[in-house]
């Protein structure tokens, strides 16, 4: 039996299956946990977030157009659902995981090219996690997301000038940090 | 010379694919022909693709159970769709109820009024009816007794009369209850 596509179960949660909402938060929790992880540097507030931006989505799904996919617009939801949380926060709050944790998926799979990926990969969390929040969310939302400088625009409620700003410090920021753009 | 060299934002641009014709076409021209931003585009390249280059992380737990027992008993689209909706349709049956009941209600009282009415105008003939008797007779007692009620029977002069007295009783009764159905209704 094929499983049941997204807009099916997006349908059935507005008519009330809450067990429907339960399937589409365990297809898309990992992507949605990543951008929060990305966002906020840490592993337990970043599965507290992307929980409460499953929340933010159920309560609006009336505002979802089902004939769109479901993930690029929950992640959507999650990464403003960091943004007002960081931007809630005093600079001093704003701490990274000393753990380091395990990527997925990596190609490589000897233990130098392990550690050479975890090292990459901690290298560049810590280096966004050092840009301020709308750096932060612009760079999540461009490079992540895909989203146009309009469509962050509107996502952020900024002007369509700050995205372009706010880009290319923070890409500045990090090419100096990730030392690939030396 | 610096001068002559794309600005950095345009690059950034570029590579956003947020470039239209003529800007992106003019980028490409002197990208064609400039080894420094040239160079400056790889160096770009190799930060956008360092961002996403990175590995995803793996989720240590399912988030499912704890979100549906954190999900409110009614979402909040619920009262903006189905709720509102149903208080419309409500306010709307209510609303077509009450139309319907206040039809019956004007309708019975429309009933009620005709059938007085129709009493009345029998009531008002058969008055008019005993009325004009009355006058035959009293007009037959003052002619004397060489004049019979077969006599006026056959008079047409009395006959007149008698129909045009009975013709305007008809007309100012039916004006007269005419005027207690409107009131009625209104």
């Amino acid at each position: 039996m094929p499983e049941p596509a997204d807009r099916d179960l997006v349908l059935r949660t507005r008519r009330g299956d809450v067990q429907a909402f339960g399937e589409l938060v365990r297809r898309y929790q990992g992507s949605v946990f990543n951008v929060c992880y990305r966002m906020v540097g840490e592993r337990r507030e970043a599965e507290d977030l992307a929980q409460e931006a499953f929340l933010r989505a159920y309560r609006r799904l009336a505002t979802y157009d089902a004939e769109r996919p479901f993930g690029p617009w929950v992640r959507r939801v999650a990464a403003r659902v960091c943004l007002n949380e960081l931007d809630r926060r005093t600079p001093a709050q704003l701490e990274l995981d000393d753990d380091r944790d395990q990527p997925l998926a990596s190609g490589e799979t000897g233990p130098e090219a392990a550690f050479d990926v975890r090292a990459e990969a901690d290298t560049l969390r810590r280096a966004l996690a050092e840009l301020p929040p709308r750096y932060r969310a612009v760079i999540e939302l461009r490079h992540y997301q895909e989203m146009s400088y309009a469509e962050i625009s509107e996502a952020l409620e900024i002007p369509l000038s700050d995205v372009k700003s706010h880009l290319y410090r923070a890409r500045k920021s990090l090419a100096r940090r990730l030392t690939v753009g030396e | 010379l610096a001068s002559s060299h794309l600005d950095e934002s345009l690059l950034h641009g570029y590579l956003d694919g947020e470039l239209e014709d003529p800007a992106r076409a003019g980028v490409e021209a002197h990208l064609a022909v400039c080894a420094a931003c040239a160079s400056d585009l790889e160096r770009l390249r190799r930060v956008f693709a360092a961002i996403v280059g990175a590995p995803e992380v793996q989720l240590g737990r399912d988030l499912a159970p704890a979100v549906l027992r954190a999900l409110p008993s009614v979402p909040r689209w619920v009262p903006s769709l189905a709720i509102g909706q149903l208080v419309g349709a409500l306010g709307i049956g209510v609303a077509m109820l009450l139309g319907l009941g206040t039809g019956r209600i004007l309708s019975g009282l429309d009933t009620a009024v005709g059938r007085l009415v129709g009493q009345l105008e029998a009531a008002a003939d058969r008055l008019d009816q005993s009325w004009q008797l009355v006058l035959q007779l009293s007009s037959a007692l003052a002619a004397g007794p060489d004049v019979t009620l077969a006599d006026l029977a056959t008079s047409g002069v009395w006959v007149g009369i008698a129909a045009a007295a009975i013709l305007l009783g008809f007309i100012g009764n039916g004006l007269m209850l005419g005027g207690v159905r409107r009131r009625v209704r209104s």
